[in-house]
């Protein structure tokens, strides 16, 4: 019955992809391998421009390449950016019916600003609110508030703006769809001089140096563990979600979600260059080997006599033969007088699942195994460590 | 083909659809038909005329006073700064000069597209705008923005010019050795 490699899910090169329409995020995974140059999606939060308003020239906003796994992210040398902050003189300014569109320059580019407008509270006519006093007063104050916000958002030609935003292209052009903009004061181009001096130190110690991503690093070990780490996680939530019972470890790496991880950001990564296909896939191989036996650590996977070397491994949640052996075990053995106040120890059990289904079995998968029966509500603790039926 | 033409306090966005739509401005009259000369005058490089496609303008790089010369190319969009030290309202040119080492530096602003302006002699001024090669052997600026900095740190913004193309020259070489 477990003797076929595959039960559940096929792990066929054509089997996966259809199943993965229903999996994006392995989707976006297995994608990503085609675009070798991009660090995996799923490490972008690891470096801090990603989450940071970069402070890029406009010519590097406008010359940035887009992302191929997600669109509106970019990448400025291998970092992953999402939003930027500019600090540019007017030089074109458009007014549409929700927004205004200005023209950003920065002395290295112009770049479209998409502005909001302010939805004008202080319109609301006063007749509507109530006139006590006190209210007057806040009225007032919303009053001068909203008109200081007005000057501070309208914009014209000459003006020096500030603008955070998103990034996108509209129309083939790059334009910033600002989340916050207004107009700088600057009289004596402090503010502009301070950025101008403050970006070229901003690049050479940030956006300049290759982001470093924990996976990359491939002679430390902490890069290492850090791979194994992740491609464990996603080992098994591949096994779980595609209810797998059984696998070869060959089989897990053609799955190209799974592979492109294990490969690690190649972005920053010189030391990939010179060596060939050969040991990069046995880099993999190993990396997989590491994963799979932090899973056998966790019980999640677990081997049978005879067949480690064959490196073939079962799935402890899908392993239906174990997970019937030890049921068949609890519910015996709760007939049994001495068990049957409060039921089996996990020891007891441990044993004789052991004799009956497999010698080396470990403690963790047992674990794992009566967990799993207890959410099932096939078995029931009554108190730590001792579980019966009903 | 019919313009659409901003005027506007400061400048003349180069925009080209199909609408005449004018922003009037204080003296839009008669700024308009400079405006108009100017759009067309520099049709053939800024503007495209493509229905609906609006061009946004070069960015204005940096140069010194000094630096502004007979090799700087025709339309090149810069941003330089200088004392207002003359204006002539009646042929709409200012000069902006300035101090640099032993030499006396005039650089010549056309001021059409910003006027009326506030000149006020002996201030500061940043001006952003075109190059544009007429008679004589430096260009003369026509000015897109030209603004009031008085008491802005001369010596800073000339280190941050420094720093900025500094940090391009650097990045440019390293582009270069990276792809050798």
């Amino acid at each position: 019955m477990i003797g076929a490699s595959i039960v559940a899910a096929g792990f066929g090169e054509e089997q996966i992809p259809a199943r993965m329409h229903k999996l994006p995020t392995f989707r976006m995974q297995s994608e990503s391998k085609k675009y070798e140059d991009e660090i995996p999606s799923l490490l972008w939060g690891l470096d801090p421009v990603f989450s940071a308003f970069a402070r890029l020239y406009v010519k590097d906003i406008k010359e940035m390449r887009e992302s191929k796994q997600v669109p509106g992210i970019f990448f400025y040398n291998g970092h992953p950016v999402r939003q930027v902050d500019v600090v540019g003189m007017v030089v074109q300014t458009k007014e549409r019916e929700a927004f205004h569109s200005y023209g950003v320059d920065d002395s290295t580019g112009v770049i479209n600003c998409i502005c909001w407008k302010n939805p004008v509270v202080g319109e609301r006519s006063s007749s509507d609110c109530p006139s006590t006093p006190s209210s007057l007063k806040v009225l007032e104050q919303m009053k001068k508030f909203q008109e200081m916000v007005s000057q501070k958002t309208k914009l014209e030609i000459g003006d020096v703006i500030r603008v955070r935003g998103y990034v996108r292209t509209f129309r083939q052009q790059r334009e910033i769809q600002s989340s916050c903009f207004y107009k700088v004061d600057d009289p004596v181009c402090d503010v502009q001089i301070s950025r101008m001096l403050e970006l070229p130190w901003l690049y050479r110690e940030v956006y300049d140096k290759p982001f470093q991503s924990p996976g990359a690093g491939q002679s430390g070990s902490e890069g290492l563990d850090f791979l194994v780490q992740a491609l464990h996680e996603k080992v098994r939530d591949f096994l779980l979600e595609n209810k797998i019972q059984t696998f070869y470890q060959q089989e897990l790496e053609t799955i190209h979600s799974l592979v492109s991880l294990a490969d690690g950001p190649k972005s920053s990564s010189s030391c990939q260059v010179n060596s060939g296909g050969e040991s990069s896939s046995k880099r993999i191989h190993s990396v997989f080997k590491e994963a799979i036996k932090k899973l056998q650590e966790k019980g999640v996977v677990f081997q049978k006599p005879g067949t480690s070397k064959d490196l073939y491994y079962h799935v402890t949640d899908h392993d239906k033969e174990l997970l019937k052996v030890t049921l068949d075990v609890i519910k015996e053995d709760c007939r049994k007088p001495r068990h049957a106040e409060k039921g089996c120890h996990f020891l007891h059990v441990l044993s004789c699942v052991r004799q009956s289904y497999n010698p080396n079995l470990a403690e963790v998968v047992m674990q794992r195994v009566l967990e799993l029966l207890e959410s099932n509500s096939d078995i029931v603790s009554t108190m730590e460590g001792y579980y019966m039926t009903f | 083909m019919v313009h659409k033409i901003f005027i506007q306090r400061a400048g003349c966005a180069l925009n080209s659809t199909l609408n005449v739509h004018i922003t009037a401005a204080p003296g839009a009259k008669d700024a308009f038909s400079c405006a108009l000369n100017s759009n067309t005058e520099c049709a053939h490089n800024t503007l495209h005329v493509q229905s609906q496609l609006e061009m946004l303008p070069s960015a204005g790089v940096y140069y010194f006073p000094w630096e502004i010369n007979s090799s700087i190319p025709e339309g090149e969009a810069l941003r330089t700064f200088g004392r207002l030290s003359c204006y002539d309202l009646a042929r709409s040119e200012a000069i902006l000069s300035t101090q640099h080492g032993s030499a006396q530096h005039h650089v010549r602003i056309d001021t059409t597209l910003v006027e009326p302006f506030e000149a006020q002699l002996g201030s500061l001024y940043v001006v952003l705008g075109e190059a544009e090669h007429r008679e004589g052997e430096s260009p003369v600026i026509k000015a897109r923005i030209l603004t009031c900095v008085e008491g802005m740190n001369v010596p800073l913004l000339e280190q941050a010019i420094q720093e900025q193309r500094k940090y391009f020259q650097e990045r440019q070489q390293r582009m270069e050795s990276g792809t050798s």
